[in-house]
């Protein structure tokens, strides 16, 4: 749902003039969108409806701010990921990156291949086993993958190193498709 | 790459990126619940932010206040106690009216009967405030033979005088010096039972904030009739007004679009200020009071002092319109002159019948009256300014602002000593009566502002102001016009967008 500029910024108006009824129009139009960018960075379905309110609380305080320079849904994208990637790094650093200990050794670029059976996961099941990776390995495949950041944006924005982004991304692939194939089992 | 094989990438890409949830439940009343809560979170936060700033500049002044009140006092009473020791002693050769008297007569020269003449003038200060004392009492005779005993009669006159006075108002005379030191103690008494009602007033704000906070969190949000909307039908008219209560400070539409900078302005803003001033003193005299000031006035005055540099501090709320505001407040001002009397008065008046000046008599340095000590002077106000001002943005963060308006000025208090207008005498300025109890202020001021972040401005500013009326009272026979230039160091809070 890719609204025109032009289509919501009477709805942005409203909602910069405190307008209750157009907070709940942006809210309704955007949540579904939004639950499942949550979902893919959340532990389950409580943090991932927490992750979303609180990136609404937070698309609705600064919505003065937003200049048009992108779509709505694109503005509140952003804010959304980032607000997961804040709520992660918070936890991150109370509990520190899980690093999974023996993930077998490296088959080569074959290894991050699915076969047909695998692709046929329905979207539930993908995210499940997204939810059951660390939130580390969670975070970077999420980035790097269905995002398209790159290991250095990563970096940056998770506040770790090029290499430690690089490694994570190894192992959240690898991870991620013994869980997949352990599923589809 | 294997036929039919995906690379996980890819397959996550394919998977999640295009994923949209079927639910129909969005969660809005969920959400709704909780942003009211942070909406009331956040206002709470702001009503104690505002309560705890305004409380602790009120706390500020009030200190400061009487903080000056008690300097004030502690300063009269040693000034009380060398007078009593000068008087028991009999010493001469300070500026004590008695001493001087003593001195004067002994010398039986020409000033001795200006002398005379000066505890005729004390008489008449005091007789003043009397008006039932007949014209005939004023004025001790020019008759030179009868000075010596017009002037004892006088100085019991005076001390009789004094003690009617005494009775009805805080003016006081450092003739009776005794007198002088009831008053202090009278002052010092009372001083504890302003504190104790301030007191009791603050507590009861508190109280009243309070009571506001918890009805505020009795609010509930009522849950409209969800109703599906098709987008490209929508209308805002559709649903009731208020059924969605957010915050008081409602969101509104300012100029932050108007301005091609972009640059930030809010609807309320409220300021704290520190603001050194420097005191501008110009004395004069009015035409009509020419013959009552001795002609050398202004040039002592030109010798003794210099500006005053004080430190003055306030709050104040904006309101802004768009780039056009209006703002007041309370603040802290004061004025004053720094310095030191080193006058020998060569030119002795002699007054007429009616207490104005007749002619003068030529003293030398030997014989003129010498006039020492500090010639700083402290007025204090609270000051409470109306001001409108206009931004024009220069970039996102920064804005020239220039502002004009008026205040209205209470005068709490003031110390130091001033000079007497017929003799150039030390007169001290704690008289209420010698000054102006209200007083207003022309304002006209420009500065910057720089927004350093989305709640936080810094400002600063040049402030010229001018009072309207002259400082001292027509009592005085001469008066000075203030006029101040300060530099405003300002924190400014915006309260809402």
């Amino acid at each position: 749902m890719n609204l025109a500029r032009t289509s919501n910024s009477d709805l942005i108006d409203a909602c910069v003039k405190g307008d209750g009824r157009a907070y709940k129009e942006v809210f309704e139009l955007f949540s579904p969108k939004m639950m499942s960018i949550c979902k893919r960075y959340a532990d389950g379905y409580d943090e991932a409806r927490d992750f979303m309110q609180e990136g609404f609380i937070r698309v609705f305080d600064n919505i003065h701010k937003f200049r048009g320079d992108s779509s709505l849904e694109t503005w509140i994208t952003r804010i959304m990921v980032n607000n997961a990637i804040t709520n992660i790094r918070k936890k991150a650093k109370k509990a520190g990156f899980v690093d999974v200990a023996d993930l077998g050794e490296d088959e080569g670029p074959e290894s991050d291949m699915l076969d047909e059976q695998a692709q046929a996961m329905e979207i539930e099941e993908v995210l499940e086993c997204m939810q059951k990776l660390p939130a580390g390995y969670r975070t970077v495949i999420n980035l790097y993958a269905v995002d398209g950041k790159s290991h250095k944006e990563i970096a940056e924005l998770l506040g770790i190193s090029e290499s430690t982004s690089k490694t994570q991304l190894l192992k959240a692939r690898k991870y991620l498709k013994q869980l997949i194939t352990l599923i589809k089992k | 790459m294997s036929s039919g094989k995906k690379h996980i990438d890819d397959f996550l890409r394919d998977k999640l990126g295009a994923d949209q949830p079927t639910s129909q439940d969005t969660g809005w009343n969920d959400f709704a619940n909780v942003y009211s809560k942070h909406k009331e979170k956040k206002r709470k936060r702001r009503f104690l932010i505002i309560f705890f700033f305004v409380f602790a500049s009120a706390a500020a002044l009030i200190t400061l206040k009487f903080a000056t009140d008690n300097s004030n006092s502690i300063s009269d009473t040693k000034i009380t106690h060398n007078n009593n020791d000068s008087n028991s002693s009999g010493n001469s050769g300070n500026s004590n009216n008695t001493n001087n008297k003593s001195t004067n007569l002994n010398r039986n020269s020409p000033a001795s009967q200006n002398e005379a003449f000066k505890d005729g003038n004390s008489i008449n200060k005091v007789e003043s405030n009397e008006s039932n004392i007949s014209s005939t009492e004023k004025y001790a005779p020019v008759n030179k033979n009868t000075i010596s005993k017009s002037s004892v009669e006088n100085k019991n006159s005076t001390q009789s005088n004094s003690k009617l006075k005494i009775g009805k108002s805080k003016s006081n005379s450092n003739k009776v010096v005794d007198k002088v030191a009831v008053l202090d103690q009278k002052n010092e008494i009372t001083t504890p039972k302003v504190i104790a009602s301030n007191k009791k007033r603050t507590s009861i704000n508190t109280e009243i904030n309070n009571s506001e906070e918890s009805k505020i969190e009795t609010i509930r949000i009522s849950q409209p009739q969800l109703t599906k909307l098709n987008s490209a039908e929508f209308n805002f008219n559709v649903f009731p007004e208020n059924n969605f209560a957010f915050d008081p400070f409602k969101y509104r539409d300012t100029s932050r679009k108007k301005n091609k900078y972009n640059f930030e302005i809010p609807i309320w803003q409220i300021a704290a200020m520190v603001s050194p001033t420097t005191t501008f003193n110009n004395y004069f005299i009015k035409p009509s009071n020419n013959k009552f000031v001795h002609k050398d006035l202004l040039d002592k005055y030109d010798g003794s002092i210099k500006n005053k540099t004080t430190l003055n501090y306030g709050i104040s709320a904006k309101y802004n319109f768009s780039k056009f505001s209006v703002s007041s407040g309370i603040e802290y001002f004061s004025t004053g002159q720094v310095g030191n009397y080193d006058l020998y008065v060569n030119n002795a008046p002699i007054f007429d019948i009616d207490g104005s000046i007749a002619g003068y008599y030529y003293l030398d340095d030997e014989f003129a009256e010498h006039t020492t000590g500090s010639a700083n002077t402290t007025i204090t106000y609270i000051q409470v300014p109306v001001l409108a001002a206009y931004v024009f943005p220069l970039s996102r963060r920064l804005a020239i602002s220039t502002q004009a308006g008026g205040s209205f000025l209470f005068n709490t208090g003031s110390k130091g000593d001033i000079l007497t207008a017929g003799r150039l005498q030390k007169e001290s300025l704690n008289d209420k009566s010698q000054q102006r109890k209200t007083n207003n202020n022309l304002i006209g001021g420009i500065g910057i502002q720089y927004q350093f972040s989305r709640k936080m401005s810094f400002s600063f500013d040049t402030r010229y102001s001018s009072m309207l009326k002259p400082q001292l009272s027509n009592s005085m026979r001469y008066n000075n016009h203030i006029r101040t230039i300060g530099f405003n160091f300002g924190l400014i809070f915006n309260l809402s967008h």
